[in-house]
């Protein structure tokens, strides 16, 4: 069972790179496992299986991608946080507050999840908010196919779908111990939710709100790549953390009025469009050598 | 320098290490604090070798097992000298404050 598990995780891993280090990933998998129970050996194969990913996917920590996803990280878990917050009716100014148990439940674990960031417990925060993430996509997922279109569903599910995978693609080697952005990343990652579906109510501004500001806002899909083009990996984090939401209350709220065929096939294409784009827009970043290749 | 990398430096220090040697010495030196998982070990390794700071220094095969081991490059060296005279400085400077705190903290509740 195990040797079918480990070369299952190590199957994730490009050939090249299996075939130079195959061998001696394995020895070391064996001598750290040798006595120990089934949760270390599971702990061991997730670790292999989403280095394999990385190394596929080209998000190591030796490479730009990679940084900026571990950067996304305390944004993503603030805006787990302040999406669920949201959701559950706490900070809805139109709400009596009242939310259900399990929506009270995703709000805890998202919470602990960003203590434990700011804390600097990153592997406690990580696996929390995973834990948090696959009910909350499931909970949503079924809300959207009771109550909203397929486009709906789509776009609803997509924002804790992406960062969930942030979450599970981050190179760990690259968070661990406190750092000073944590706190702040973390806040404005819950306040963004906020943002975006209440804070109407308080700031009288026509910025996020009026319908002629949603195309400019989804040019902050810029952002990160200017950030990275300048060394600035933080703020591109930042706004990568950012965008699946931006992209998705924007597009939602301006394909609404194309729904059927047109808007599906819409959505669909902005899905496998945008990360292709984004893919080649890094690949011709890292030719040019401005970032430091990838190990 | 993120901890990762400076414990790894520090484990290379003194001798070149194999995978799991490494894992034990990070371990060892983090007071049992830090344990290392293999994929996180090798997405570290990685990148280290990327950025220079560390180098293979043979590949052998003990027990039937492959074992590859790592040094530190002069890079490297450079690399944790540089850091621990930086961690040097905090900690003296540190040091300095605390005793010149403690007096007054007495004045105070005295």
């Amino acid at each position: 069972m195990t040797d079918r598990s480990l070369k299952a995780a190590l199957s994730l891993y490009p050939e090249w790179y299996r075939d130079d280090r195959g061998e001696e990933i394995i020895a070391v998998y064996e001598s750290v496992t040798v006595g120990g129970g089934r949760l270390l050996r599971l702990r061991e194969l997730a670790g292999i299986a989403g280095h394999g990913l990385r190394v596929r996917t080209g998000l190591v920590s030796g490479g730009v991608p990679g940084q900026v996803v571990a950067q996304a990280v305390p944004f993503v878990l603030g805006a787990g946080l302040g999406l669920w917050l949201c959701l559950s009716g706490l900070v809805d100014p139109s709400s009596s507050g009242q939310g259900h148990a399990w929506q009270l439940a995703l709000v805890a674990s998202w919470a602990l999840a960003a203590v434990a960031a700011v804390a600097g417990r990153w592997g406690v925060a990580r696996w929390t908010g995973v834990a948090a993430s696959v009910p909350g996509l499931a909970l949503l997922a079924g809300r959207a196919l009771f109550s909203a279109s397929l486009l709906g569903l789509v776009w609803v599910v997509s924002v804790p779908l992406v960062w969930l995978a942030m979450l599970l693609m981050a190179p760990p080697d690259l968070l661990s111990g406190r750092s000073r952005r944590t706190l702040p990343m973390v806040l404005a990652g819950a306040v963004l939710p906020w943002l975006l579906m209440f804070g109407q109510a308080y700031l009288h501004t026509p910025l996020f709100w009026d319908p002629s500001w949603r195309p400019l806002q989804l040019l902050l899909a810029i952002l990160p790549l200017l950030a990275v083009h300048r060394r600035r990996l933080w703020p591109a984090g930042m706004v990568v953390g950012a965008l699946p939401l931006l992209v998705s209350f924007n597009l939602l709220s301006l394909l609404n009025g194309f729904e059927g065929p047109i808007g599906m096939l819409a959505a669909v294409g902005f899905v496998v469009v945008l990360p292709l784009a984004a893919l080649r827009l890094v690949k011709a970043v890292r030719a040019k050598g401005e970032p430091p290749a990838a190990a | 320098m993120q901890e990762p990398t400076l414990l790894l430096l520090t484990a290379l220090a003194d001798a070149p290490r194999h995978g799991y040697a490494l894992i034990q010495e990070v371990a060892a030196i983090s007071d049992g604090r830090v344990r290392m998982r293999t994929g996180t070990l090798y997405g570290a390794l990685d990148r280290l070798l990327g950025q220079g700071l560390i180098e293979v220094a043979s590949d052998e095969v003990v027990d039937g097992r492959a074992r590859r081991t790592y040094a530190l490059t002069d890079g490297g060296r450079a690399a944790l000298s540089a850091e621990t005279e930086r961690l040097r400085a905090v900690v003296v400077e540190a040091e300095r404050r605390l005793s010149t705190a403690r007096p007054r903290l007495r004045g105070v509740t005295a």
